[in-house]
């Protein structure tokens, strides 16, 4: 078990290493880290050269690494452009509404595609089980941009029943956090079911009905429990879908978390408040997988006792 | 002779299944309509006409046939914008995808065949870049390189190649310690020999089922990257930009959203249901 989550926090240094490097080196891409970051602004020769020593990229590159994720790990994430105060401070004003529709959408995803998963595996074959993953097909197949558009036009502008955009009571997060889900509950529910087939088929759970335990224990107790490993592992998967897809459903709705930021920033042409929302959302990403893959263990007791 | 055969089984089992005939059904009308874009569409997609802006579809009140799906906020025609919008979806679906599971294929076999401590690099790139982020990276590209259709690819393929490379590794690996690879081997076959005759063929049947759902994702990340402005340039119509530009008029024109959608989920939808039937095709084992 040691071994396993020392592998993991190992590997979970690289992809903060990576991210961060990642996020640093989008400034080299077109070779002038200066133009990225004037964008549209005319500068004499002499002026650029003195914006060049004072960002200090006339340094080596890896001093200029090294110097970020210095930086980076003291949470000093520079200074944006064009709201003029510190990155820092606008990532603290936002992150609290993403985290929360990640939440929200995180226990839509579980509450709802676990037992839709069961219900249509204990009924397999019948009318409800194939109309359930016809749907979960078509799910699949929606981008989520165009989702939302769809949600917000018929329950937002038709028939009124939800505010368009924004944030505030719980009515304001209900479209966004559907929006974002749906594709994880056909996922989770499609997992579930045929996982839970196959357990069912399994030798233990035949011995278990033959000791006479109710079907009801047999399901939940013996089968669910198991059918549930698999489905653990894309747990993890989903949430880095979900902090990419927060970009997507929160501009979609004008949602004001750090997603929105991320292409207002683009669309600004503010790189320094880009860099810092990608390398939050990142962090935040490698952190709660490194969560789940703790959770794991506690799940799975053949890693346990490895 | 054992090829023939091996056809009609596909095609027996095919028409057993009507789910499947409609995948493949819809996945065949979408590359046909990209294909011949210019012929099946009415008119050109790129032709302005402020006077009819906002026009209904033809089945609505006030729509008329000259524009069977209505028009934009310019007065251009939905249907021709739509049937060319899927040549720059499947364009870079399919380049990406090849991008990546070329790399994905060649680095699955390096590491499934060698072993040792090639095998423990490639794997574990592949688990960093599975624990990535991977559409804020690609947003972040884009937003400093620049959209268009060449950067797209790169960034959509390179990222493609860890499903392709972790399977295929998986396969080698069991399939290394077979007989036949011992006997060709003690025949004195090359390394190459051995890889490329005996072990790639055996991976086929997996390569052509994660391509067809890698296909499908890369079309709507693609759609979701016009949608988000960081797509090609804005002149060439896409699905997802098609989306993006009809938002401001959700409540007056909501068909200039409705269309491009329904498009982008019916070939993704056509795909996914081939790319079960496939699976169960090749191997019913092959379920995750």
């Amino acid at each position: 078990m040691l071994r396993y989550l020392r592998r993991r926090l190992f590997q979970s240094i690289f992809v903060v290493l990576g991210v961060t490097f990642v996020s640093f080196g989008v400034l080299f891409l077109t070779g002038d880290p200066a133009a990225v970051l004037l964008g549209d602004v005319e500068l004499t020769q002499s002026e650029m050269a003195e914006f060049r020593h004072q960002m200090g990229f006339d340094r080596p590159w890896y001093v200029q690494y090294g110097d970020y994720i210095w930086r980076v790990a003291h949470f000093d994430f520079g200074k944006s452009y064009y709201h003029g105060i510190s990155n820092a401070t606008l990532i603290l004003d936002t992150i609290p509404a993403t985290i929360e529709l990640a939440i929200v959408s995180t226990a839509m995803t579980l509450v709802i595609g676990i037992p839709i998963g069961m219900f249509c595996a204990f009924r397999r074959n019948s009318l409800t089980d194939r109309a359930t993953m016809a749907g979960a097909l078509l799910a699949q197949a929606m981008p989520t941009f165009w989702l939302g558009l769809m949600l917000m036009l018929v329950f937002a502008e038709i028939l009124r029943w939800l505010p368009v955009s924004g944030r505030g009571g719980i009515e304001h997060i209900i479209l966004p956090a559907i929006t974002l889900s749906l594709m994880s509950i056909a996922r989770n529910a499609r997992m579930v079911r045929s996982s839970m087939l196959e357990v069912l088929g399994q030798d233990y759970i035949r011995t278990a009905r033959a000791k006479g335990l109710s079907e009801r224990i047999v399901q939940y107790k013996h089968a669910l429990k198991n059918a549930m490993i698999p489905v653990m592992t894309i747990i993890g998967m989903d949430i880095g879908y979900r902090l990419g897809g927060s970009v997507i459903v929160e501009t979609v709705f004008g949602y004001p978390g750090v997603g929105r930021m991320v292409i207002q920033s683009i669309n600004n042409k503010d790189v320094p408040l880009l860099q810092a929302c990608v390398i939050v959302l990142a962090l935040l990403f490698v952190g709660v997988n490194l969560l789940v893959d703790f959770l794991y263990v506690y799940v799975d007791p053949r890693i346990r006792h490895s | 002779m054992a090829h023939i055969t091996k056809n009609n089984r596909f095609v027996r089992e095919l028409l057993k299944s009507p789910l499947a005939i409609f995948g493949l059904f819809a996945m065949v009308a979408t590359c046909v309509v990209a294909i011949a874009a210019p012929l099946l569409a009415p008119l050109d997609p790129g032709l302005i006409d402020v006077t009819k802006r906002l026009t209904p579809p033809a089945f609505t009140d006030g729509g008329s046939f000259e524009h069977i799906l209505g028009t934009d906020s310019l007065g251009r025609d939905v249907l021709s914008r739509i049937i060319y919008g899927s040549r720059v979806s499947l364009i870079i679906g399919v380049s990406a995808v090849a991008l990546g599971g070329v790399l994905g294929v060649v680095l699955g076999l390096l590491s499934g065949y060698f072993g040792g401590i090639v095998d423990d690099i490639i794997m574990r790139l592949a688990d960093i870049q599975m624990a990535f982020p991977f559409i804020l990276i690609a947003i972040t590209i884009l937003a400093v390189m620049g959209p268009g259709l060449q950067n797209l690819v790169i960034v959509l393929g390179f990222t493609g190649w860890v499903t392709y490379g972790r399977v295929v590794r998986g396969q080698i690996f069991s399939l290394r310690e077979k007989e036949f690879v011992e006997s060709a081997a003690s025949i004195g076959s090359s390394h190459a020999r051995i890889i490329f005759k005996h072990l790639l063929p055996n991976t086929w049947a997996s390569v052509i089922v994660i391509t067809s759902f890698a296909v499908a994702h890369t079309i709507i990340v693609e759609a979701s990257l016009s949608f988000l402005g960081l797509g090609v340039k804005p002149t060439v119509p896409t699905w997802g930009g098609m989306v993006a530009e009809g938002r401001d008029y959700i409540v007056n024109g909501w068909w200039i959203v409705t269309f491009p959608g329904a498009a982008i989920a019916s070939a993704v939808l056509g795909i996914n249901i081939f790319g079960d039937w496939l699976r169960d095709y090749f191997d019913p084992r092959l379920r995750e």
